[in-house]
């Protein structure tokens, strides 16, 4: 058994729990000097029966103008301190673009716009784009019965807090029940 | 207690004399271990294990993020160093098993890095993930048959996991005609059942290349014939294609190119029966996939008998290779799945209560027969020595 390959077992064992913690950092970075901005969920039928403690539904974008066609872009949120702030589609916006269409902004997140036929447009973060208009929030076991109810019953109740970076990324920074702070 | 049974059994048919007995007692007695309270014990360790995880499920709300993420990070730390020491001082079991639970942690891991951070990702590429990560010191470290047949599943199920963004890149590259859903293709389904089969035999014959992974490799090896009979069974058991599937053309070339890399795998280092035998198991393997896709057609009311004469022909085929390696265990199960489809073969082709009568009647003799020549048939066919060449 050599030298080098000690040192090659040491380093394929290594590599795991070094990914792992970089993964960790990086989820970490994108919360660094990003911006939150804080979007309702409302429930989507179907709703996934057989995915355990994960809630299905769409965020619920106040639209200033709803777009017309999907496509990729930015998410403008205009300034103000509304609880549901308004936000305006950018067609083709990407993170380098300083065009004077993101003026005006204060901040826009990066994704793409899909149309459903029962919910109308919705707006993904390309970050937590899984190919579907909806996204899948964990949460407890004991109280994913009654948040699946509580985002048919009362919308604008659930929320979830968006950390936006300058780059237009988006992280999920906290989920919210009438304000208050339900996991992270 | 068996090997007394047994022992007393071959002195009372004159096989073996009472000094050989004694001699076989007392080395069997020698040998014995307290399975019963291994056990206990390990029902017990299971207990406390699944107690454990049961509070901390119970309490996994109340725990702070930051606590979740730094003990599976410790846990995954540990279990590392618990792989290098035991690989360095050559403890075989507990490397093994520690390595088998680094390969389950550092999954954990992925899964609650998602959770905290609702991660939005598919699920294939959380396991694509884990296996980047973990193949190379699986592949350095753990050795044992039991550890490839685990990662080997792994491999298969983040495979099938992955039918979307396969099923798109084939459609891009024409090789299957467009649908809404990859499992609507029935040109995909059997593409997706018959390649992992072909790649497994790749990653085996390359194991194989590494002496210390000799018994992983030929493990890994069975499984993939294994997987690569029963696709093929699968494939031709069922009608797949559709009437708006398009050219099978494509299809059938990545088939046949997964074949040839197969074989080619197949034909380094082996003895001149082990490729004959290589050889005939792909061809007859590609030859039924593709005959089953080509005669897939719903509209020929023809093509449920052409179906099964295909998968009897199949397994006769399995059969005869079978005997000509001596593998009897393979014989036997080969002709009890050809008694099995015929006997089903009746069943679709009758109707009525009279019919069905007159046909449980000719499936019942047909089996009969069949385990009457199968009995003769197995009897010829030559015992192979474990650990020689086929």
């Amino acid at each position: 058994m050599t030298r080098a390959f000690g040192i090659a077992v040491a380093a394929t064992l290594v590599l795991p729990v070094l990914a792992l913690a970089a993964l960790i950092g990086q989820q970490e970075m994108r919360f660094a000097e990003a911006q939150t901005v804080s979007v309702p969920v409302r429930g989507v039928d179907p709703r996934d029966l057989l995915r355990g403690h994960y809630l299905t539904g769409q965020f619920d974008w106040n639209w200033d103008m709803p777009p017309d066609k999907d496509g990729d872009g930015g998410l403008c949120v205009l300034p103000g301190d509304a609880a549901h702030p308004k936000v305006r589609f950018l067609d083709g916006w990407q993170a380098e673009d300083r065009s004077d269409a993101s003026n005006g902004c204060r901040l826009v997140i990066s994704g793409r716009v899909q149309r459903t036929a029962a919910a109308g447009p919705t707006f993904v973060p390309g970050t937590l784009d899984s190919g579907s208009p909806s996204v899948r929030l964990f949460v407890s076991e004991t109280r994913a019965p009654d948040l699946e109810r509580l985002i048919r019953e009362r919308p604008g109740a659930f929320t979830v807090d968006l950390a936006v970076r300058r780059d237009g990324s988006a992280a999920v920074r906290a989920l919210r029940l009438d304000g208050r702070i339900l996991g992270r | 207690m068996i090997a007394e049974h047994y022992a007393r059994k071959w002195q009372a048919a004159g096989l073996i004399d009472p000094p050989a007995v004694e001699r076989i007692l007392s080395w069997e007695i020698g040998r014995r271990r307290p399975v019963w309270l291994w056990a206990v014990a390990g029902m017990g360790a299971l207990a406390v294990a699944l107690g454990v995880m049961a509070i901390v499920g119970a309490n996994w709300e109340s725990i702070p993020d930051g606590v979740k993420l730094g003990v599976d990070l410790g846990l995954n730390a540990l279990c590392a160093l618990a792989v290098f020491v035991s690989w360095r001082h050559g403890h075989i079991w507990p490397r093994e098993v520690a390595a088998l639970l680094l390969f389950s942690l550092v999954l954990s891991g992925i899964a609650v890095i998602g959770q905290v951070y609702q991660l939005q990702s598919a699920t294939w590429r959380a396991l694509a993930l884990w296996l980047v990560l973990c193949t190379p010191f699986l592949a350095l470290t753990a050795l044992a048959r039991l550890t490839g047949i685990v990662w080997a599943l792994a491999a298969v199920t983040t495979w099938l996991m992955a039918a979307d963004p396969v099923f798109g890149l084939m459609v891009r590259l024409h090789i299957v005609a467009p649908h809404s859903y990859a499992w609507d293709s029935a040109q995909f389904v059997p593409l997706q059942l018959y390649l992992p089969a072909c790649g497994l035999i790749v990653v085996a014959t390359l194991r194989n290349l590494w002496p210390p992974a000799r018994h992983q490799a030929d493990q890994l090896l069975k499984l993939a014939i294994a997987g690569l009979v029963v696709a093929c069974s699968l494939v031709v058991s069922f009608d797949w294609r559709a009437r708006d599937d398009g050219s099978l053309v494509g299809a059938i070339v990545v088939a046949a190119a997964a074949t040839l890399i197969a074989g080619a795998a197949l034909w380094h280092r082996r003895t001149p029966a082990e490729r004959r035998l290589g050889a005939l198991l792909l061809g007859a393997s590609f030859v039924v996939w593709t005959a089953a896709l080509l005669n897939g057609d719903p509209d020929r009311p023809t093509g449920q008998i052409v179906h099964a004469l295909l998968f009897i022909a199949y397994w006769a085929v399995l059969g005869g290779m079978a005997a000509r390696a001596g593998w009897r265990g393979l014989f036997g199960l080969a002709f009890t799945v050809i008694g099995l489809r015929l006997l089903v073969l009746y069943f679709e082709a009758i109707g009525g209560l009279t019919a069905t009568g007159l046909g449980l009647l000719g499936g019942g003799i047909l089996c009969l027969l069949l385990a009457a020549a199968g009995w003769r048939l197995t009897r010829r066919v030559p015992r192979r020595v474990r650990g020689s060449a086929p």
